[in-house]
């Protein structure tokens, strides 16, 4: 039964809250409207970055505040605001609208919701720009982020506060990366938040769709602005992301922020520039686009215990062009951030995936937070990883070589395959351990080459199928012990053995004489 | 701070001619505010009540515009 009385109280009770003040607004007039910017006279005390509302119910940014005039960039109705129509000063910046019930959520830059559901009641509002956590209120970043990809969480460990550039041309898997690391935070108590810069729709849908069929849309929000929203709105959307972020974050929070991609986001702003006819510099960028992106990641910050012990991480995204870093956007984001992922076309299309290049991937600050375990084992990988590459330039010459190099070489590249890993397949952190110890020890002599990658994932099955104890007896934040590797290494070997008939088939197909001398099983 | 330019006449939005006693006080606010003359429009689309704009700023107290905020309030 409806209650007609109650629905009518309730409306009496919004009707009165309803402030009736004809209120004393400083307005000015449309002179020039084209290409989503307007100028405007009057609104002689309007701000910069000011939200001004202009009639018809469009929303507008100042930007270029004039002796007689305001610029501004119009968020819509382009094409439907008139000359001469009146535009009112809302003495406020542009504000986000922030809480939990935007988790689960797909929203607009400007808060609202689009993905359909219901209307999003916000408990509070942001301003989207906003100044950085001071030095003093910053703590050291000191618990890692786990990406749950072996190549990245091993050797450019990312930790919690930190914020680490993912580079690469298009169609290597930069978003995947991306991707993979908000589905590895599933129970992990990190919120994410992944802003879409220019994308496409039919890109971005495919990866909502992926977050909504593996749950993680239960502590993501998806701030989007498409390749056909106006500029405004693109430039707009990494900082409402952040907004939105800094709401979590000082809520003593940990938080994971993905900006796909900041290249476009400069182009946007290089529209807009242009368009309001700032000064072109290189690559005709405006002068401030440096501090357009400086300014929005250094709000990225592990927040001190004191101030409540929250982190924002970001992960921007760059896109090259053939490869070139020493581009403008490019280098400027890598000065910015605290370390980059490098991924190579070359490397994709020959197979490596993630095509992460471990030798100019670095992370300048996540080694610290490194977990001691994957630490200790770690180390070494690095290192061997570079003498392979070294030694695999000599192999093109195809000159014969002995059996140390042919060692060196078989296993470096075996390494490389176990650094492999299918998308949407995240190993935990005992996974990586116990894959890393196995991968550099005398074992992988006894696997063929091109069976890693299925030995690996054979290999979690089995431990976790027969040999659970042992995973749960891993301490990660400890160092290993003989004792536990012995135990890992003998669980390998009996998985080998098990799998004996697999491998034999593939020994007597394509294995070189000298491979199978070496192997202990191939009576 | 920047001095305001205060233009001599006022713009007066209403929906229908007001009476002598409205124009006089309408006159009266007009000249608290440094304005000398008023100048009418008729606008029968704000329902009812006065739009005053004096240069930059703008008195809206349009039924039209309470309408509209009451709408907002009650929906939102």
């Amino acid at each position: 039964m409806i209650d007609v009385k109650a629905i009518g109280k309730s409306i009496v009770v919004k009707i009165n809250a309803v402030q009736d003040v004809s209120a004393e607004r400083a307005c000015g007039t449309i002179l020039y409207s084209g290409d989503g910017i307007i100028k405007i006279s009057g609104l002689q005390d309007v701000k910069y970055n000011e939200l001004l509302e202009v009639q018809g119910g469009y929303r507008a940014l100042a930007l270029n505040l004039e002796q007689d005039c305001v610029g501004a960039v119009l968020f819509s109705g382009e094409d439907k605001v008139r000359l001469g129509d009146l535009v009112y000063s809302t003495g406020q910046t542009v504000q986000m609208p922030v809480g939990e019930m935007f988790l689960g959520r797909i929203v607009s830059p400007l808060g609202e919701p689009l993905d359909g559901l219901a209307e999003i009641k916000p408990a509070e509002y942001r301003p989207v720009e906003f100044p950085a956590p001071a030095i003093m209120d910053r703590g050291k970043v000191n618990k890692p982020l786990q990406t749950g990809i072996l190549a990245i969480d091993s050797m450019i460990p990312i930790g919690r506060g930190q914020r680490e550039l993912i580079i690469g041309d298009r169609q290597t898997g930069k978003s995947a990366i991306a991707i993979d690391t908000i589905l590895n935070q599933k129970g992990e108590n990190v919120i994410c938040i992944y802003v879409a810069i220019g994308q496409k729709a039919s890109s971005l849908a495919k990866t909502i769709n992926t977050l909504r069929s593996s749950g993680a849309m239960e502590y993501t929000c998806v701030v989007c602005s498409t390749a056909d929203d106006d500029a405004p709105l693109q430039y707009l959307a990494p900082y409402s992301g952040c907004a939105l972020a800094e709401y979590f974050m000082y809520a003593g929070k940990d938080v994971l922020i993905i900006y796909d991609d900041l290249s476009k986001h400069a182009v946007a702003y290089r529209t807009m520039s242009l368009l309001l006819k700032r000064p072109a510099g290189r690559e005709a960028y405006p002068g401030d686009v440096f501090y357009l992106h400086s300014r929005l990641l250094e709000r990225a910050a592990k927040l001190s215990e004191e101030k409540g012990g929250g982190s924002i991480t970001a992960l921007p995204i760059v896109e090259t062009l053939a490869g070139d870093i020493s581009a403008y956007i490019p280098t400027n984001v890598i000065s910015i951030t605290d370390g980059q992922i490098y991924l190579e076309s070359e490397l994709f299309n020959s197979g490596v995936r993630p095509a992460v290049n471990v030798g100019l991937s670095v992370s300048r600050v996540g080694g610290s937070a490194q977990r001691t375990a994957i630490r200790q084992i770690a180390g070494q990988l690095r290192i061997n990883l570079a003498q392979y590459r070294e030694l695999a330039i000599f192999m093109q010459f195809g000159s014969d070589l002995d059996s140390q190099t042919q060692k060196i070489l078989s296993r470096g590249a075996k390494i490389t395959d176990t650094l492999k890993q299918r998308q949407y397949l995240n190993y935990s952190v005992r996974e990586m351990i116990v894959l890393l110890i196995v991968s550099q020890s005398e074992l992988v002599d006894q696997i063929p080459e091109k069976k890693i990658t299925s030995y690996n994932e054979g290999l979690l099955d089995y431990i976790h199928a027969n040999h659970e104890d042992i995973l749960s007896e891993l301490d990660p934040d400890a160092k290993i012990t003989d004792d536990i590797r012995n135990k890992i290494l003998s669980v390998a070997e009996d998985y080998i053995n098990c799998s004996v008939g697999d491998h034999a088939e593939s020994l007597n197909g394509n294995l070189e004489g000298e491979e199978l001398e070496n192997s202990s099983f191939a009576q | 701070m920047t001095t305001k330019r205060c233009p001599a006449r006022a713009r007066i939005i209403v929906a229908r001619k007001p009476d002598a006693e409205t124009e006089s006080q309408i006159l009266e606010f007009i000249h608290s505010r440094g304005c000398e003359t008023a100048v009418y429009e008729i606008d029968e689309s704000i329902l009812g009540g006065i739009i005053i704009h004096i240069g930059d700023t703008v008195f809206d107290g349009s039924v039209k515009t309470r309408l509209e905020k009451i709408k907002h309030g009650v929906i939102a």
